[in-house]
This record gives C-alpha cells, structure tokens and sequence, in this order.
C-alpha cells in the first residue's frame, strides 16, 4: 500500500497535462505555440495563511443550509405518485428525456395536462 | 487476477513514467514502460500498461492505446490509476460521459484522490453540471484549503449557479489570505479584484462595488476598466455630479466612444432637446476634429436643426474622403423626414459643386478639391440604392466611375446596386471588375467570392479564394480547415438554389462541426485561466460557449439544413439522376440541348481536374504521412467523412432536422424564425403539442407574420381533422386554444386576417395561400388577391414578388396557373426592370463567363462601354 500511495502523490501533480495535446488544433498557424502552453504543466501555488479556518468555516455553514433544502424538495417531488403511461405520453409527445418528463409530471403533481401546458410555454 | 506491487526500482520507475507523462516526453516515457513491462515478472502489470496506452495515445496511436488501457484495468480492476487513464482516454476521445463514470470508479477506489477529482470537476464544467461541479469544488477545497484554485474554483462555481453574493463572499474571504503588498503590481491580485468587483456588481451590491474599486483602485492594472466601472457605478447609486466627472476625464481620454457620450447624458439628464445638444456642442469646441459629438446628434435632432448638424458633419466627411460616412448614417433611414433632408442636403452639394467647386452658392472663398464631388455622387448612388431607386443610384455610380476608373470603392458599390436590384450576375461581373483592380486586396477578393456564390458560381468563387488560400491544398480544404464560415454559408445557399442538396447538405454539417470544435476548445481554459487568475474573461468564456449556437452563422446553416431537410421530406430523392432532372423540367429543347452540351464540357473540365488533383493529393498524401507521426491531430478520432450522396437520402430527414433545430429553440428564442422552423418540422411529423408549442412561442414575438398565418390556420385544419390523439393532448389543445384565439374555424381565421391585412402584399399571399389549401376551387380570387401590385399596397419587393412567382408556378395558388404567372412576371419585370427573377422567358445573358482572374470578354467590355 505504500507503493500507492506514492503513486498518488505523483498523479496529484499530474495537473492539466492530461491526455489534452489531443484537443488541440494545430491547424491556425500562429498562434499554436500560445495555446500549445495552454496546456503545460504547473505547480499549484500554496497560500500561506493561519486564516484558512475561519474561511472554512464561513463555508461550510452555507453549504449545509443548501444541501438540506435541496433535499426536501427532492423527498416532496418522490412523494408524487405519477403514471407509467402519463410519464410515456409526455416523452412521445414533447420528444423528451424520461428524465425530463417524469420530473414535469412530478411537478405538476402528477396532471397530466397541466404539465403538458407547461411544456409547450 | 492477482495485483502485482512493484518493488522499488521498478516502483520508481512507474513514477518516472508519470513524469515524463506530465511533461510531454512521450518518448521517453515508453522507454521505462519498456524497462518495467520488459521483464517477465512484471509483463502484465495493469498500471504500467495503462500509462503505456496512455502515453501511446499522445502520440496517435488510438486504437493500441485503447487496447492496452483496458488490459491494464483487466489485470488491475481495483487500481484507480487504471481507472483514472481509462477516463483520460475517453476523454481525449471526448465521450465525456464515459469519462465521467470512469473517474467515479476510480474514486471508488480512492475517494480522495486530488487528481482525479479535479479531473472529473473539469468535465463537469465542460458538461455544465454545475451543481455537480460545485459539489466536487467543495471536496476539493477541503481536502486542499491551502491551494488557491480550490477557492477560486469554488468562488467560479456560485458564480455560475448565480448566487453571486455567496460568490463575492468567497472570493473575500480568499482575497484575505492573499499577502500583497498595496505598492507591488500584481498583475494576478489586480485580475482578481477586478473579478471581485464583477461579482458585486452582478449581486447588485453597487455600493460595496464603489467602495471596493476605490480602497484597491492602486492595485488594479487595467485603469480604463476602474474608470468605466466607476462611471456605470455612480450612475446606478444616482450621483450624477460624479458620474459627470468621470465621463468627462473618459471623453478626453477617447473622444470617438460612444458609451462616454451616453453615460454623460444619463449624468446631465438633459431635459429639453436644446440642453441636449448642448452637450454636444460642448464637445465640438472641445475636438474641433472628432466625428461622434456631431454624428450621435443627428440621432435626437429633427427638423432646420437636424439639416444644420447634418450639413457641417457631411461636410467634413467629404471633404476628408471618407468612405463609409453613408454606414454612419444608415441607422437614420427609418425616418423618411431624415431621408428627405439628406437627399435635398446631397443633392444640393452635387449641383453646386458641379457647377461652382463649394458646397453652397453662399460660401464665400474656399474651393474644394475635385474628389469631394467624387464622395458626394458616391454617397449619393449608396443613397438612392438604399430607398430602392436602382437607375438614379447607377446614374450616380457611373458618373463617378467616368470621372474616376480607378477608385475600388466605386465599383464595389456598382456591384451592390445590381445585388440589390435584383441581378446577381451583373452584380459578380462588377465584383470582379472591382477586385481585378487590386487582386492583392483580400477584403474584397473575398466580397467577389461571396457575390460569386451568390450568383451560384462555386467554381468560380474557389479559384478566387485560392488566391489567398495555402499553396498546396485546395481551396474549399483550407478554407475549412480555417473555419471560415462565411463561405461555407455561401456555398451552402449555392448549392441549395442549385437544388445539389446533398452538397449543400455538407457545408452545413461542416459548419456544425466548427460549433462543436469550439465547445471543445474550451476544455483547456478550465485549468488554465485559473492558474491565470484571467476569471474575468473565463466566465465571459463559459458564458459564451453557453450560448454559442445563437451566433447567426450557426443559424444561418441550421436554418438552411432544415429547410432541406424539409425538402427532403417533402420529395425525397429516389435516384441519382433527379437532382439534375428537377433542374431542367422548366426548360425548352433548345435550351436543354444548350445545358447539356455545357454539362459535358464541364464533365470534361472536371475530369481534367480531377486528375490533376489526383496527382497533387497523392503529393500530400506523402508528405502528410511523413507529419503525421509527430502530429498528434488525429486523435479524437476521425469524424465520420461526409458524403454529399449519402447526406442527401438520409433515413429519416425530419429527425437530422430536428437535430439542427433544437440548438435554435434553446438559444435563439426571440426568433420568430425559430418557432417557425420548428412548427414546420413538427407538423410534418404530426405532433401536435410541439407545434402547439411553436406558435406559443411564435405568437408574442409577431402575431400577424404571415409565415405564422399559415401555420395556424394548417394547425386549426389539422387539429379539426385528427382523430386518434390521446385524450390528454385533446383537453390541451382544446384548452389552450380557445384561451389564445377564441375560435379555430380555419376559414373565417383566414377570412379575418385578410381583411385585417388587406393592404400588405406579403399577408395577401399568406392568406390566398391559405384559401386554396383551404378550398382548392377558390383558386382564381386567391390568384387576384395574391397578384395585386398596386402602388398602394405595402410590402412591394422584388423578394416578396419572386415568392408571389414561385407560388404560382409551383401551384400552391391552385393548378394550371402558368398564363397567370406570365403576366404577372411581366408586371413584375416593369416594376423592377433590372431584376432576374422576372426577365422575359427567352432572355438569357449573353456575357456569361467571368474568370477569376477579372478580364471580362470583349463582348463584356463593349457592354460596359455601353453603360457608362
């Protein structure tokens, strides 16, 4: 396992190097050594502070509200009860994702033909 | 299968590995996998094998480098290395979603791993999941709170998601750490500040936004932007007396931009139009020389005070010569009064300095030189082309080019008169006059290739480009390997007035594949504008991409792509010799005879031609292959060649449409073409909620456009005829129909919009379109109400009048209309005599070669002569 691990601290400095010279197009004569450099390799730069923690914390405080809000909405609309055929009807007709009409049809509470009024706003 | 360990040698070797990875040494990197794979104990270590594909992949060689990476993950499933390369392998392929599953596996193995978490943010950026990406930020900024990209990229991510106060927040609490000193110039510390200062202003905080720009203002570089911002600044927290001042320090900075001028007047509020100019006329005493102070006048003065402005801002430009002094001016045209005032002011100008070298009787002393009536008579032909007087505007035109044969500009404009009276080929011939003049001029070398194309003469249009194309490849390559859109456009509308759909098929998806070229493009910028600290233009940059298919170049193509398509649908093609056939349905035997003998000349020239190709590609073709094992292009894979042929019988047209169109209802919204578009789409593929939804869309931006008409009453038809739609579509449409029109019944609609719009050319059509769809027999009134041309109605245009012609022709004003389409060219031909469309059935132009090189024939010469 410490093989690995040094293994991981190598990957970590691998940085934007990875796997790009293939995007790059090297068909605009001038300016391809500029972009050729896009892609180099750097060092991240390490800020020297003590005042990292109270930063965090700013954060980390917010961020929790948020996840818990986002995830009642998410409990609320699973609790809609929503018909296989409605689901399917709304995909043939609008020509959308499964994903997309069934979250539609969730937010509609499960009308059908509300959804479908809001889909063709 | 067992996982191998490396002992340390070849442990350290792996390591060297990833180095020489990082760092571009591809070759290098080969040589220790060698070392490590070479002996037998470690033949098939996963890892090594891995970074072997990887490293080979770099160098072109795709389908090894695919082979070896998933025999590497085979013999090492558990290793996140070998996960993480199979991710940057198919991301270099850019499948982006398998790349992304890729990584998430590889963090099932090592969830903290930086590297690849900050891998699998980057394509979550580039895939816009940013509530994804803002979730992977947060990992890494606490797993690394001491690496500046860990903020940034956090700050990047709320920023995206719009929650700009959260946003702002983070980059202060980041800015914090930052130890600058305020005297150092810190080119990274002044970008982010300015970055900072975006974001408060994006959250609406202008207050702090000011306070923040005035304590950091030493440390920022770019003092333009401090000054701008400052400005905006004041003006939204009401401090008029400042703002004042700030615009004023920036108008002597710049006295030709625009944007100072105007945020001026919104500091002074000028209440009357007298304090209005007055401000002006400050600035004239001030730049006794600058052209903006007295052109953004003429925008708010009317009347004596208008023609007084105008006359000395005219005066100036043609005294200096000039050129583009009518552009200025054409935002002016929507009001005829301003028109009348300019044509009597030019007019005036010509007649006096004809006849006394001044520009009025009443000016005392000082002659102007001979090329001030060369401008005037220029402005003046440009004039009389904009208001459609096509024989005043070549009165003009001639005039001058007989006084001056040598001046481009002049004949530049000759060509577009012709365009816009109608007659491409003349318009091409002058073109070329005009870049024969000067062949090392690309500006207009490529104008001559675009009205070339617009003449459909691709051939033509290609020797000119290649003028300037590189040597050795053709044109039309190069000039898509530049992606240079414009005439691939061109060339797309060529073709399809050609009826060659199958080629015009191709230029379209050429200049789609440039769309997704660029949305590639941006994946580097990920890691480096960070690095850079440039967030400014990175979240431009995002924005952009967000939104780059609403560029008209994309919907240009799109468009054309699904009207062919629809075409398609329409009449597909069954066999190869239709698309020729459908061209010469509407000709005589003589004339067939003519097209077929030029046909086999030109098979004959291609063949010459293709040889010659031939011979030259297999030069490339060497010389490439030489290339290609250092260059590292072709990765990413081929794309899937296209074949003008094969595009052209497509399986399903309304689905390629559909593909094209959807960028287009996502980006182009306020384009009613759009909605039109897709209605057209929907409507042949009967569903009737999408059209529902396309004339939604359609309705607020132009209720009475007659496109829309004619969708709506197809859409009531079509709607009264269905009979097997789900009970769930019947109560929407019902519902949503009554809501909108209150009736449906398609007759009395159309009966109702006619007499509404009974004075417009283009909404007769629609509706006498509409009345024989509606009831064939009632061909004859739709006939009348669509040919009318009196000088009443408005709308009258050469293209509304070619449409008004092609619908008789095709029957869409009922069967048999050929002697009524007759007459109605001729009526046509009187009203615009120079036009193509409605020249007498025999007429054909007798001087028809134009050669890239801009000798016209001697036959083209006497016409000129003639002319003139």
């Amino acid at each position: 396992m410490a093989a690995e691990g040094d293994v991981d601290l190598d990957l970590e400095a691998e940085e934007n190097c990875t796997g790009k010279p293939a995007e790059k197009p090297r068909k605009h004569d001038s300016g391809a050594a500029d972009l050729e450099r896009v892609t180099d390799y750097a060092e991240e730069k390490e800020i020297s502070s003590s005042d990292l923690e109270t930063a965090m914390s700013v954060i980390g405080d917010r961020r929790s509200r948020e996840q818990k809000a986002k995830q009642e909405r998410e409990k609320e609309l699973a609790k809609v009860t929503i018909k296989k055929e409605d689901v399917e009807l709304i995909m043939s007709e609008m020509e959308i994702s499964r994903a997309v009409a069934e979250r539609s049809l969730r937010e509609h509470m499960g009308n059908v033909v509300e959804a479908l009024v809001a889909l063709t706003n | 299968m067992p996982t191998i360990t490396l002992p340390p040698k070849e442990n350290a070797l792996f390591k060297r590995i990833l180095r020489c990875y990082e760092h571009k040494q591809y070759r290098n990197g080969l040589k220790f996998c060698k070392q490590i794979l070479g002996n037998p104990k470690f033949a098939e270590h996963g890892e090594t094998l891995a970074m072997k594909g990887l490293t080979l992949n770099c160098l072109g060689k795709k389908e090894e480098a695919y082979e070896l990476v998933r025999r590497g993950l085979r013999n090492d499933l558990k290793s996140h290395v070998c996960w993480h390369v199979y991710g940057l392998l198919q991301r270099s392929d850019k499948k982006y979603d398998e790349a992304i599953k890729c990584y998430r596996n590889a963090l099932k193995w090592d969830k903290d791993n930086l590297q690849i978490l900050r891998d699998l943010s980057l394509l979550q950026i580039q895939m816009r999941d940013l509530e994804g990406y803002r979730e992977t930020r947060y990992q890494l900024l606490q797993l690394r709170p001491a690496q500046r990209a860990s903020w940034i990229g956090y700050a990047v991510a709320y920023h995206l998601l719009e929650d700009f106060e959260m946003a702002a927040r983070i980059v202060e609490e980041f800015r914090k750490t930052q130890q600058t000193s305020p005297d150092k110039v810190d080119y990274e510390y002044s970008e982010l500040l300015l970055y900072q200062n975006q974001v408060l202003r994006e959250a609406g905080l202008y207050k702090e936004a000011l306070d923040h720009l005035n304590e950091y203002e030493k440390q920022i570089c770019d003092k333009l932007a401090v000054e701008e911002t400052r400005g905006e600044l004041l003006l939204k927290l009401e401090r008029p007396g400042e703002a004042c001042e700030v615009y004023t320090r920036l108008q002597e900075r710049n006295p030709e931009n625009w944007a100072y001028y105007q945020g001026l007047e919104k500091a002074l509020k000028p209440g009357s139009i007298e304090e209005r100019q007055k401000i002006y006329e400050e600035t004239w005493l001030k730049f006794p020389k600058g052209l903006v102070p007295r052109r953004l006048p003429l925008n708010f003065l009317t009347g004596e005070k208008f023609r007084e402005c105008l006359d000395s801002y005219l005066r100036m430009n043609f005294s200096k010569g000039c050129p583009p002094v009518f552009t200025t001016l054409k935002s002016l045209y929507t009001d005829k009064e301003k028109v009348t005032i300019i044509e009597e002011l030019v007019v005036g100008f010509e007649r006096c300095l004809k006849s006394c070298r001044m520009f009025s009787e009443n000016d005392d002393g000082k002659e102007e030189p001979p090329t001030t009536l060369l401008w005037v008579q220029y402005f003046l032909a440009q004039h009389f082309d904009f208001i459609d007087q096509p024989s005043l505007a070549l009165e003009y035109i001639n005039t001058a080019i007989d006084s001056t044969p040598t001046l481009i500009e002049l004949f530049l404009i000759k060509a577009k008169i012709y365009k816009h009276a109608g007659n491409i080929k003349e318009a091409a011939r002058w073109m070329d006059e005009a870049q024969a003049l000067d062949t090392a001029d690309r500006f207009i070398n490529s104008k001559c290739a675009k009205y070339m194309l617009k003449a459909s003469l691709v051939k033509e249009a290609e020797e000119m480009c290649s003028k300037f194309t590189r040597e050795g490849t053709s044109a039309v390559e190069n000039l898509n390997e530049m992606q240079c859109m414009w005439f691939q456009t061109e060339c797309a509308l060529a073709y399809k007035a050609m009826n060659k759909l199958g080629e015009a098929l191709k230029k379209c998806h050429e200049i789609e594949r440039h769309f997704v070229e660029i949305t590639d493009d941006q994946f580097d910028f990920h890691t480096y504008c960070m690095r850079k600290m440039t967030l400014r233009s990175y979240v431009d940059l995002l924005k952009l991409e967000d939104v780059l298919r609403q560029h008209p170049f994309y919907f240009k193509a799109a468009r054309t792509a699904i009207q062919i398509y629809l075409t398609l649908h329409d009449k597909p093609l069954t066999d190869d010799s239709k698309e020729s056939q459908a061209d010469t349905e509407n000709l005589t035997d003589k004339e067939l005879k003519k097209l077929r003998n030029k046909q086999r000349r030109a098979q004959k020239k291609a063949q010459l031609e293709e040889e010659k190709k031939n011979a030259e590609k297999e030069k490339q073709l060497k010389n490439q292959k030489k290339k290609k094992e250092d260059d590292d292009e072709e990765i990413g894979g081929p794309k899937e060649e296209l074949i003008p042929d094969k595009l052209a019988k497509p399986e399903n047209p309304l689905e390629e449409a559909v593909k094209f169109l959807i960028p287009l209802k996502n980006l182009v919204r306020n384009k009613i073409e759009t909605h039109l578009l897709a209605f057209e789409i929907y409507f042949r593929k009967e569903k009737y909620l999408l059209m529902l939804q396309s004339i939604k869309r359609a309705v607020p931006i132009e209720p009475s456009h007659p496109w829309l008409h004619q969708c709506l009453v197809r859409f009531f038809k079509g709607v009264d005829e269905s009979a097997d739609l789900a009970e769930a579509v019947r109560t929407v449409l019902k519902q949503e129909i009554s809501r909108l029109f209150g009736e449906s019944n398609p007759e009395s609609f159309n009966k109702n919009y006619l007499s509404q719009h009974s004075n417009s050319i283009p909404h007769r059509l629609a509706a006498a379109k509409m009345m024989v769809y509606l009831q064939p027999s009632s061909d004859k009134m739709a006939c009348e109400i669509a040919t009318a041309l009196d000088e009443s109605l408005s709308g009258r245009s050469i293209q509304i009048c070619t449409e008004v012609l092609e619908a008789l022709r095709e029957g869409q004003l009922g069967e048999d209309q050929q002697k009524a389409a007759e007459a109605y060219r001729a009526a046509c031909h009187k009203i615009f005599p120079y036009s193509l469309a409605f020249m007498p059935p025999g007429y054909h132009d007798n001087s028809t070669s134009i050669s890239a090189n801009g000798d016209l024939s001697a036959g083209e010469h006497d016409d000129m002569a003639n002319e003139i």
